[in-house]
């Protein structure tokens, strides 16, 4: 580089720095957590979970198998929901609206059931269980759907099937027990690896999901949020300096990080569609009637 | 258990003491008389070895002149017969065979009819005879005894021994066994008082033995043992009497008497250790007398008497030069006394009680004085235990002075005059030129007077305060003592301080942990503490160093004890400054103490003085940085009077170093200084902002480097590279874990984007020769567009969705093959092009063909994107089919494996280039669209793969998209030809045989390409 070139560029570059500083001074952002490795742990999890999903390729198994799963499970947990209860009737009307967005040719169904937490977890096949805290911890319907979504994002990413592979792959071929084996090895060996990154990448699905439906963006960070108060009220804290071995354990990323993304986002998502109105639907959740059977003019909501 | 077994115990315990002690004698006499042993049996070896030798001579002799006659004889007898063998000449055989075959073999001269006289058979055979021993020869050899056997010798040795030892020994034993034996059957019916008449009678009864054995001078050793026996068993018996317990034997009820009758046991004993002459039974005598006096309740009278029992012993030895003795005596007296103020615990308080404890002491203390401030000492070099027992004596003395005195003024003050007293004392001896006594005595004064300062505890002072007054104390012991007078005390003298300020280093900065209220005080005491190290150099010169006109390097040849303690004013300043850390002047402070160093090193120049300054340097650095993170968020106003002294100390530093490693060290402390300056700044702002800062400073290191020499150069740049570590840490710790929108835009991206650039910078700057040639810059510089190819990397998948992964993998693989960018970087850029190609596919064949997205936008849906990466990952294959040269790749050292990655793709291009991409297609159609169309599709792809044979000339791209249609008619009869909705299968069909007349069409229009 000639001497000329490179002063320019030198200047350019302290000019750009300067300027990218003065920026962040103005704007005074903040991260969530003083320092973690959750985040990063969440990138390496990524060839990972990449290498993974090239094993989940090569066994022959595939969505059929995974809906006949879920089929058994639909089975063990359909006596549960008949007859419906109001929390029931509320999920059903939810999963109805969001059916749409699935990809894969499974029938969505979430089960309300009893757990002394507020959680939901998915299962292969399309089955969703929401526990009845969760109902009450969340402040709205936008937050109850992020949940719901994500859920579904891992059954659409594959997570669930890919728990399960070589299980399913091993009934197959009437190897059973390898099968259990092989999956244990598997959790253990990659599970805290990537679950970061399956989580992630749940969310992103639940953050386009919402996106693209009638709910309000903001309503995942506000879920977030609500299971942060939870969180809080019970005395635990997320520890706001990084640890290598805590950081590398934990299977979720800390919910500060997560609400704070998704606020972000859905933030400038708003600032691109400062025109559009979108459902919060805070009394729906309390009434346990959902959107498309209940529609409230003041539950729309801007920017 | 009943006292008469008690007592039987004691004796049988007794008896078996007896026994072990006869095992050790036999032992030590086994280990004594083995040498004597081994040189009888040398004795009787040679002894047995000349006995063979001289019957063989004999036997030798006899045969010789046997020989001699028969020759004779033969040479007097007639010629022989014709035809009778003749021997022949030639060398000499062995003597005996020579010797009997002579007989049958006559020389010739002889055979012939000996015209010549005889030759003697020695000269035959060829030796010289043996001369025959002349009478005065056989009257001198004396007569051999005739030959024992071992087992005879070995006997008769045992025989010997224990005629000459052990029958002794074994015999006394065996008398003390039975004569104790029936002592304790006796005792055991007998009164007190009568059981101690007998024990009495048994003493005496030793004693008048070995009195009449004693006047025969055979037997005066195992006299005076028997008179030792005898002494001991009377002591034993009046102790008892007085109240020993369980033994039986008291009778005496009164203390008075019972103290008595001690004492006259006492005496007794005392009274033969007087008489013994010899050094091992006076000491056994002193020591048997101090031992019931320590089993006795511990009161000033019994110390008394233990002291004169003590002083009488040491005494003793000035009968001689006994040192063991005293050794032993003043051993004994310290346990006495340590074991007696321990039973006296609260009753010592009385100062009486204390005055006599400390007299007594002194007591002993002269009289062992006197013993070895006599003439018979006065030799220049004594044994070891010799200066042993004298300090010893003088360490008995303080101690008791110190422990039994009351009062710290008296006790301080006694101490002091008795260091002066051990000082002139010293001084005396050196003139009269005892230099032993001069080595110990001084040292002794100055043990004193540690001592008497320990006593400052009392007033209250703290172990800081108490370290700096040794400190200036053992300066002051080193002015005293002459340089050059006496290598030990020179040694001493110049230790003694440097032990002092390290102590005062360590004992400070506890102090300053523990004392939070004292942080002020105790810094002055360290920082006085330092000066004093700093002027004590001056002290531990020696008279032939000078000062030097230049400052020294840390390797120049320094005196090591100088060295030392100048360095030690390093540690101290720094824990003087570390108890200033709650104050804002602190790093004011340091940086005026920490110049005076330097300043004193600049002009004293003194190896020692530089790495206290670098001590204190760095030292006064870590703590603040430690401080201030610690004590995160600050203010600018609060931070800039802290971090401006700091940041300015390092920066005088290196304008007052000189060129040096002081120099390297204050640039890395300024460099760190503005990078963590940077990091409390702007953290509470934003904790986005140290990231860019630090990379900012990265260029600033560079440029630098670039302007300075040699190890300067090398020490920014390395800051250089450290700003960029403390970058990618900040990135990975804090920048990752949030997107930082401002407004729509993401200033975590713009972060990555600022960083690429400035590793871009980095990677095209070029530097002067002074710092490209250094190995930093050789080995760390090449690896700058690995870096930047990782940065991408990373920025493309914290920032770009899942769904358009392949498409940025591709279009990066794309870009590194565009001749601009080689050329701007490197030829490795094609093998990473290769590499992000690679990803690419795997990540369309893999990731994108069963993502689900929850869009409904077109340009939002996988089958777009993957479209559009396909695309592009066709594009690559036909620029790569040109542009891809990687046989011959050039690389640098720390990536010279990519040269070999190179040449093995560029061997099997199709294999790792081509079919991965045709694989990975056919894979994606088979999972992302309906089994209905993948005929078609796999169809399409086919006649893709025909179109690029026909651009590209291979016809191995034709064989395989031939073999692909056949494959894909195959499916179309067997398959798609069940297919229940006959609208698609007729568009499958329609489609396939589209694409094939299309290939027909290709392959004629190309043709000469194809046959080329």
């Amino acid at each position: 580089m000639k001497a000329g070139a490179r002063i320019a560029a030198l200047v350019a570059l302290v000019a750009c720095g300067i300027g990218l500083i003065l920026m962040l001074q103005r704007a005074r952002l903040q991260t969530p957590l003083g320092s973690t490795l959750t985040s990063a742990f969440q990138v390496v999890g990524a060839p990972l979970k990449l290498a993974d999903r090239v094993a989940s390729r090569v066994l022959p198994v595939g969505d059929l198998d995974e809906k006949e799963l879920g089929d058994i499970y639909r089975a063990s947990f359909d006596p549960q929901a008949s007859p419906p209860s109001r929390e029931q009737r509320y999920l059903d009307s939810l999963l109805k609206e969001l059916q749409p967005f699935a990809g894969k040719p499974f029938p969505y169904r979430a089960y309300v059931v009893d757990y002394p937490t507020p959680n939901a977890m998915a299962l292969p096949g399309g089955v969703l269980l929401v526990t009845r805290q969760l109902l009450t911890t969340l402040h709205s319907e936008s937050e109850l759907v992020s949940v719901l979504a994500h859920e579904m994002g891992h059954v659409e990413r594959g997570h669930c099937f890919d728990t399960v592979r070589f299980e399913l792959a091993a009934r197959k071929i009437g190897a059973e027990p390898l099968g259990a084996i092989a999956d244990l090895a598997s959790q253990v060996l990659l599970a805290h690896s990537y679950s970061k990154t399956m989580e992630h990448e749940a969310d992103e699905y639940a953050f386009e999901l919402l996106t693209n439906s009638r709910y309000d963006p903001r309503g995942e960070a506000a879920a977030f949020q609500s299971l942060e108060q939870y969180v809080a009220a019970r005395g635990d804290r997320t520890p706001q300096q990084a640890n290598p071995l805590r950081d590398y354990f934990t299977s979720h990323p800390p919910l500060e990080i997560r609400a704070n993304e998704f606020g972000q986002r859905a933030h400038a998502w708003w600032s691109r569609h400062a025109e559009q109105r979108r459902y919060v639907g805070a009394r729906n959740l309390a009434a346990l009637v959902a959107l498309p059977r209940h529609e409230l003019a003041d539950e729309w909501t801007g920017p | 258990m009943p006292e008469n077994l008690l007592l039987a115990s004691s004796l049988g315990d007794l008896f078996g003491l007896v026994v072990i002690i006869a095992l050790i004698f036999y032992a030590r006499r086994r280990l004594r008389s083995s040498q004597p042993e081994q040189a009888f049996e040398r004795h009787t070896e040679e002894r047995g070895s000349i006995e063979s030798l001289a019957r063989r001579l004999d036997a030798l002799e006899s045969r010789v002149e046997r020989l001699e006659t028969q020759a004779k004889e033969t040479a007097a007898s007639p010629a022989p017969v014709e035809g009778v063998p003749v021997a022949v000449e030639g060398p000499a055989p062995a003597m005996a065979s020579t010797a009997e075959a002579a007989p049958e073999a006559a020389p010739p001269e002889e055979a012939t009819g000996g015209a010549r006289a005889a030759r003697p058979l020695s000269e035959i055979i060829g030796i010289e005879p043996f001369p025959p021993p002349s009478e005065e020869q056989r009257r001198v050899v004396p007569e051999l005894p005739p030959c024992e056997s071992e087992f005879t010798l070995r006997r008769r040795e045992l025989e010997r021994r224990l005629m000459e030892n052990w029958t002794g020994i074994l015999g006394a034993v065996v008398v003390v066994a039975g004569v104790t034996f029936i002592g304790i059957y006796t005792a055991l019916r007998l009164q007190p008082f009568y059981r101690f008449l007998l024990t009495l009678a048994a003493a005496g009864a030793f004693l008048g033995a070995s009195r009449l054995l004693g006047q025969k001078k055979a037997w005066l050793q195992f006299s005076a043992w028997l008179r030792s026996t005898g002494a001991a068993i009377l002591l034993f018996a009046c102790a008892a009497a007085g109240g020993l317990p369980g033994l039986g034997l008291q009778w005496i009820h009164d203390p008075a008497a019972a103290l008595a009758l001690l004492l006259a046991g006492i005496a007794a004993n005392l009274l033969i250790a007087r008489v013994a002459g010899t050094e091992v039974f006076a000491t056994l005598h002193v020591l048997l007398s101090l031992l019931p006096l320590a089993i006795v309740p511990a009161t000033t009278t019994a110390l008394a008497i233990a002291s004169a029992v003590a002083a009488f012993g040491v005494g003793l030895a000035t009968r001689g030069r006994w040192d063991r003795h005293l050794a032993a005596v003043l051993g004994a007296y310290a346990l006495f006394s340590l074991l007696w103020a321990a039973q006296m615990g609260e009753r010592l308080e009385p100062q009486a009680a204390r005055y006599i404890a400390a007299g007594c002491a002194a007591i002993v203390f002269v009289a062992a004085a006197l013993a070895h401030y006599r003439k018979d000492y006065a030799q220049p070099t004594p044994p070891a235990i010799q200066l042993g027992v004298h300090l010893a004596n003088w360490g008995l003395l303080a101690f008791a002075m110190f422990a039994y005195l009351p009062g710290y003024l008296v006790r301080a003050g006694v101490l002091l005059a008795l260091a002066v007293l051990a000082y002139r004392l010293g001084r005396r001896a050196r003139g009269l030129r005892v230099a032993w006594l001069h080595q110990a005595d001084t040292l002794t004064a100055q043990g004193l007077v540690l001592l008497a300062l320990w006593t400052g505890y009392d007033l209250g002072a703290g172990d800081t305060l108490m370290l700096l007054i040794v400190l200036v104390e053992t300066l002051a012991f080193r002015r005293l003592v002459e340089r050059g007078d006496d290598e030990l005390l020179d040694k001493v003298a110049d230790c003694l301080p440097i032990v002092a300020a390290a102590l005062l280093a360590i004992g400070g900065a506890a102090d300053v942990v523990a004392r939070p209220d004292d942080r002020l005080a105790l810094a002055a005491m360290l920082a006085v503490g330092s000066a004093c190290a700093v002027l004590g150099e001056r002290l531990l010169r020696s008279a032939t160093d000078g000062v030097h006109s230049a400052p020294a390097g840390l390797h120049s040849r320094e005196p090591t004890f100088a060295a030392a303690l100048a360095f030690l004013a390093g540690p101290l300043l720094l824990v003087a400054l570390g108890a200033l850390l709650e104050h804002w002047w602190m790093e004011a402070t340091s940086l005026i103490a920490v110049s005076a160093i330097l300043l004193a090193w600049r002009r004293i120049g003194q190896a020692g003085l530089l790495a206290a300054t670098i001590v204190a340097l760095v030292g006064s650095h870590v703590l603040s940085w430690d401080y201030l993170v610690a004590h995160q968020a600050w203010t600018a106003a609060a931070l800039a009077p802290r971090m401006g002294p700091l940041a300015g100390l390092a920066a005088l530093s290196i304008w007052l170093a000189g060129p040096g490693v002081l120099r390297l060290v204050a640039m890395v402390l300024l460099g760190a200084d503005l990078g963590l300056a940077a990091y409390l700044f702007t953290d509470p702002i934003s904790p986005l902002i140290p990231g860019v800062a630090w990379l900012i400073l990265s260029l600033a290191a560079l440029e630098v480097a670039n302007r300075l020499k040699e190890r300067e150069s090398l020490t920014s740049l390395c800051l250089g590279y450290a700003y960029l570590v403390a970058f990618a840490t900040a990135y990975v710790l804090v920048i990752l874990q949030t997107p930082a929108y401002i407004g729509t835009l993401r200033a975590r991206a713009l972060i990555e984007l600022f960083a690429i650039g400035v590793l871009a910078y980095w990677w095209f700057y070029r530097p002067r020769d002074a710092l490209s040639g250094t190995a930093a810059w050789v080995h760390v510089h090449p690896l700058f567009l690995e870096l930047i190819l990782a940065a991408i990397a990373v920025t493309v998948v914290v920032e770009v969705r899942p769904l358009w992964w392949a498409v940025a993998w591709s279009g990066i693989a794309l870009a590194l093959l565009a001749p601009p960018v080689e050329r701007l970087f490197d030829q490795r850029a094609r093998l990473y092009s290769l590499l992000f190609y690679w990803i690419s596919v795997g990540d369309m064949a893999v990731v994108m063909s069963v993502l689900e997205v929850p869009s409904r936008l077109w340009f939002e849906q996988p089958e777009f994107t993957s479209l559009l990466a396909i695309a592009m990952q066709v594009a690559y294959v036909a620029v790569s089919h040109r542009r891809l040269a990687l046989a011959g790749l050039e690389s640098p050292p720390p990536v010279r494996f990519l040269a070999r990655l190179g040449g093995a793709v560029a061997a099997r291009r199709n294999l790792y280039v081509y079919y991965p991409l045709f694989a990975g297609i056919a894979v994606f159609l088979f999972w992302r669209f309906d089994r209905s169309l993948l005929t078609l599709l796999w169809a399409a792809e086919a006649f893709v793969v025909f179109g690029l044979a026909a651009w590209l000339r291979e016809n191995q791209f034709r064989y395989v998209a031939l073999g692909g249609l056949a494959a894909c008619l195959g499916r179309l009869v067997l398959i798609d030809m069940a297919e229940a909705n006959l609208a698609l299968r007729g568009l499958v069909f329609i489609g396939v045989g589209l694409l094939m007349l299309g290939m027909n069409a290709i392959y004629n229009r190309y043709r000469a390409r194809f046959e080329a």
